[in-house]
């Protein structure tokens, strides 16, 4: 039922990546009849309790199935679904909770009201129902010329053909260069034990047979996500990175994604790239709060969420 | 792009106004305007390279214990933020939105303040410059009513609760009027007002209801059960929609079904003259949120931006609410 919803974030060989780290909960109604789900993962750092997303997980997967015919009903039901996971959340008696939640989700008020700060996030999306020449008609010339360019200069891109072990040992590689967070254990799991043909594929940029690029995508039926990037900087080549996204925009549109999502960014230069893709803006919601200590000093370290 | 605040005797003022009318904007006109004191009204032009406005907001100003504070003008749904686009690609058009924002960012941070709070319009989704800018972009919630539903469907979508206050009203005979006697409506918004200790802006209303309201861009209905007047909503209209804008009733004449009655007068009334939407102007309210809902609109959010100094946060907490 959650992998209907929220599709391969909900699956089972992507929850599987997580082990027993994550904690998932059933929203049932008359105590029995199970309607929906979310996630999460708890932590301790320095004794202090901390409720947060799973690493390279966009959301908590929330969902929830209402059959109300009457509009009102149908509100009074998501509201009173929202105001549960807000207390079950409160509960837990937590030091800091950051969770964000699928754009699908609207109503916030309930967390608004117990105090949580309740922040926009955005992430882009094309709509792969277009043709291909629409999509790259929408793309910013600039980008268009990034991408000649890169072609001008013989970059090359196929499917990558790098066994799964390879694939991890690079993109850990590549986002330790890049200064990210890297979370060994599950980037592991994610290439050896997650990914297959049938959820994702691995897109290679190549210049005189060296590897340049690398572009990891997450897909279900409906959606392919845009998960990990690595370029090689060293490489004085312009649109290694924009070639790569449009090869996987291709290859979504092969497998019958209807959409391409580019997994948002709040930092400024990565919006710039994504949004030179002509997609739409998409916001979804993360909630915030933090205990009072912990709040003041947040704060000062993150304005805009707390 | 620059943004200029457009004063009366500004050489903008005329294009400034011409663009407001032309583009039939509420919140920037004129008679809008009017309703505030001039010296707390800052109505800002953006212009194009060429000198052109192409867009324009508006913001209110006041200050308290030596603080100054910086909010959408009262009663104002958000700071009517409008302009036009005039880029045709998708990834241009995106652009454009970003700059408008990113300019809007740079020009309230330009700005001081101690505490900064406004609204942005449904329509403006993208706060990202905010956030760069050091802001804090918060989300709120209103609900519209698709007025494109039949009377029926519309029925249907109310809670049987709001169904049956209507219907007890109309068994116990109140009358659903529209109304243009301004001063009853403002003595019952005043009296909900009062109840609620919150009539700081009471001059506010007065003047939308005697210097702004027209048959052409508001309207009324009151309960009233024989001689005595139980409640009241008073809606404006813009931009293809009405938006509910307050209301009130009488505590010592009480009847459940008072105020619901004169909100579906309203959104008839709003279906009737062919508009698209009927907007509650939201509420952040947990009681008033929830008696909006109950009408069965479809919930929205919209964008708040804010920026309050530590020393305005630590009092406004103790104080546990708006300075306005």
């Amino acid at each position: 039922m959650a992998e209907q919803h929220i599709g391969v974030f909900a699956g089972e060989k992507w929850l599987a990546v997580y082990k027993d780290a994550l904690t998932m909960m059933g929203i049932y109604k008359d105590e029995h009849q199970l309607i929906g789900a979310f996630y999460f993962v708890n932590t301790k750092k320095f004794g202090l309790k901390f409720i947060k997303l799973p690493p390279y997980t966009p959301h908590c997967a929330l969902f929830f199935k209402h059959e109300s015919k009457n509009v009102s009903s149908e509100l009074n039901f998501s509201k009173e679904i929202m105001h549960s996971v807000c207390d079950f959340l409160e509960n837990q008696k937590f030091a800091l909770c950051v969770l964000a939640f699928p754009s699908g989700i609207k109503d916030m008020q309930p967390f608004f009201w117990k105090n949580y700060k309740v922040v926009p996030h955005y992430t882009y999306r094309i709509n792969l129902l277009q043709s291909i020449e629409v999509i790259q008609s929408n793309f910013d010339a600039k980008n268009r010329n990034a991408i000649n360019k890169a072609i001008k200069e013989q970059v090359v891109v196929r499917e990558s053909s790098m066994n799964k072990e390879s694939l991890y040992h690079y993109f850990s590689q590549s986002l330790h260069k890049a200064g990210a967070n890297v979370y060994e254990s599950e980037l592991k799991a994610i290439f050896t034990e997650f990914s297959e043909p049938s959820n994702s594929f691995a897109m290679q940029a190549f210049l005189d047979d060296k590897i340049i690029g690398t572009v990891f995508c997450v897909y279900d039926k409906k959606n392919c996500y845009y998960l990990l990037a690595g370029i090689d900087k060293e490489v004085k080549v312009q649109g290694i990175n924009n070639l790569l996204v449009l090869k996987c925009i291709e290859k979504a549109k092969l497998l019958s994604c209807e959409v391409f999502d580019f997994e948002g960014s709040m930092l400024k230069g990565v919006e710039k790239f994504f949004r030179s893709f002509g997609p739409e803006l998409v916001p979804y919601y993360t909630i915030n709060k933090a205990n009072i200590m912990l709040e003041l000093a947040l704060k000062f370290k993150k304005r805009s969420s707390f | 792009m620059k943004i200029e605040i457009i004063h009366k005797d500004s050489g903008y003022a005329e294009q400034f106004q011409l663009f407001c009318e032309k583009n039939a904007l509420v919140f920037n006109s004129k008679k809008w305007l009017d309703v505030y004191e001039a010296s707390q009204i800052q109505s800002c032009a953006i212009f194009n390279k060429n000198n052109d406005v192409i867009g324009c907001f508006v913001y209110y100003i006041f200050k308290k214990s030596s603080f100054k504070f910086i909010i959408t003008p009262p009663y104002a749904p958000h700071i009517e933020l409008f302009y036009v686009n005039p880029a045709e690609s998708i990834v241009g058009k995106n652009t454009f939105d970003k700059e408008i924002s990113e300019a809007l960012a740079v020009y309230f941070k330009s700005l001081s303040y101690d505490y900064f709070n406004i609204n942005l319009p449904i329509n403006i989704v993208d706060t990202q410059p905010f956030i760069w800018q050091k802001f804090q972009s918060r989300n709120r919630f209103t609900y519209l009513i698709d007025l494109s539903l039949s009377e029926e469907q519309l029925w249907n979508n109310l809670s049987s609760e709001k169904r049956k206050s209507i219907k007890k009203a109309e068994k116990d005979g109140l009358l659903i009027e529209i109304s243009e006697d301004k001063k009853r409506i403002y003595d019952l918004v005043l009296k909900s007002l009062n109840r609620n200790e919150k009539n700081k802006n009471a001059n506010i209303i007065k003047n939308i209801l005697t210097e702004f309201a027209s048959n052409s861009n508001s309207y009324a209905f009151t309960a009233r059960l024989g001689q005595d007047y139980l409640a009241t909503a008073f809606c404006i209209q813009y931009g293809g929609k009405s938006m509910y804008l307050f209301g009130g009733f009488d505590d010592q004449n009480k009847h459940h079904g008072a105020h619901v009655s004169c909100m579906w007068q309203c959104i008839l009334k709003a279906k009737k003259q062919g508009l698209v939407y009927f907007d509650f102007e939201g509420s952040m309210n947990k009681s008033i949120e929830r008696y909006f809902r109950e009408f069965g609109g479809e919930l929205k959010s919209y964008s708040c931006i804010e920026d309050v100094k530590p020393t305005v946060a630590l009092l406004l907490k103790l104080k546990g609410g708006l300075p306005i």
